[in-house]
């Protein structure tokens, strides 16, 4: 996953370099565009567990930006958004890991800058009784509970960079 | 050995011939004897195959996990095209114009039927709707759902697209859908119990060769069935899994 290139992005951006975890630091663009859920789809997708992109469906290509040929065996981190806290991310593993079902509101990072909120539940794959990998379905989000999210995340983002 | 085939309690009446031909059909082709079992309601279908009555179940999705993962069946084949998907519908004059429109308190109209309910009310999510702040209005069948939005008893109902479409135009020029899913991953599944595993793999292979004949054609057209693909462990576990995310 390498940085993000500037002259993919429509519209006026800002620059923030992203520490993943276990990735290099990776450099990306950020306008105030959002782009909205597709109404009456889900975004699938499914990935190792290195957290590669493994399999996904016509609406998660379409709403990254990205061509498809350039998803698979990235890292999903390739949509972090930096307005997304890292404990976030955090909880998520841990809580699939567990064998539960992680469920809340993400913002994403499309390959132009813009963005876009969903309503994501993620799950651990289970075959044979070991975990193989994450499922993530990402449904169309409510206007109200993405205001909520804003608030709680840019706290937990300050309390992150403080 | 006399096997038993059950299929979606929901199966639209004009499909049901198609079914027992298919049924006629597959006793020839594979030299056994089987009979369709009709259920009334999902909930008395789910306690027929978990007392081992089922042998085979072109199965609601919503029911998968409990057919492979507890109880041992496996995912023979899937129809192709033929994903579940639903319209939520109201009738024309109708206050809201978009799903974001619809206030608390609105007044559901719905059929028994878990994967459309389940994807309906993950559809209405967006519009801050649940169940705790609508009312349903039990219908015994998804017909019966569309006529209670036309006479104003209730405000929107759930109906797989599959039904919306048969309505006839009259009705459907009385109606409007507020939205309709574009999921594609989610469809019913051909399965098949443990102990007839013996003859799953040339089930299998007689759905899907019912495209090379015409008599074949002819029962896929009348199931409003496409075609048959088999369908891998990994497929349904990956269906699966989607379920499970959404309930």
């Amino acid at each position: 996953m390498g940085n993000m290139s500037p002259e993919h992005i429509i519209g006026d951006y800002k620059e923030y370099l992203l520490q993943h975890f276990n990735n290099p630091p990776r450099t990306v663009y950020v306008t105030a565009i959002e782009t909205p859920f597709p109404a009456g789809k889900l975004i699938v997708s499914r990935t190792d567990l290195a957290g590669n992109i493994t399999h996904m469906n016509q609406a998660f290509v379409d709403m990254s930006g990205y061509p498809e040929s350039e998803l698979v065996g990235q890292p999903h981190a390739i949509l972090r958004h930096p307005d997304m806290p890292k404990a976030v991310f955090k909880e998520i593993w841990e809580t699939a890991s567990r064998g539960k079902k992680w469920q809340g509101y993400v913002k994403n990072l499309r390959k132009d800058g813009g963005y876009y909120w969903v309503n994501a539940t993620v799950i651990a794959n289970i075959r044979n009784g070991e975990m193989v990998g994450l499922s993530s379905v990402r449904r169309q989000p409510s206007a109200k509970k993405i205001a909520l999210a804003e608030e709680q995340y840019r706290q937990l983002l300050e309390q992150e960079q403080a | 050995m006399k096997y038993t085939l059950s299929i979606c309690p929901t199966t639209p009446a004009a499909a049901m011939s198609g079914w027992y031909i298919l049924n006629t059909y597959l006793q020839k082709k594979l030299d056994i004897a089987m009979h369709i079992e009709m259920y009334n309601d999902f909930d008395s279908q789910r306690l027929a195959f978990e007392k081992d009555e089922i042998d085979f179940i072109y199965a609601n999705p919503y029911d998968a996990t409990l057919l492979i993962r507890d109880l041992g069946f496996s995912a023979l084949n899937k129809p192709d095209d033929s994903a579940n998907e639903i319209v939520i519908i109201c009738k024309d004059d109708f206050k809201a114009q978009a799903l974001t429109d619809l206030e608390s308190g609105v007044k559901i109209a719905t059929a028994n039927d878990p994967a459309t309910n389940l994807v309906a009310m993950i559809l209405l999510e967006s519009a801050d709707i649940d169940a705790g702040n609508s009312i349903n209005i039990d219908c015994s069948s998804f017909i019966i759902a569309a006529k209670q939005v036309l006479k104003g008893e209730a405000d929107i109902a759930f109906l797989p697209k599959a039904i919306y479409d048969k309505l006839s135009k009259i009705i459907k020029d009385q109606l409007r859908p507020l939205i309709s899913s574009e999921i594609s991953v989610i469809h019913p599944i051909f399965a098949a119990s443990e102990k007839s595993q013996s003859i799953h793999r040339e089930l299998s292979q007689a759905l899907c060769e019912l495209t090379l004949s015409d008599a074949g054609n002819n029962i896929l057209s009348s199931i409003g069935i496409p075609s048959f693909s088999t369908m891998e462990q990994e497929d349904a576990e990956f269906m699966i899994d989607l379920m499970d995310t959404l309930k």
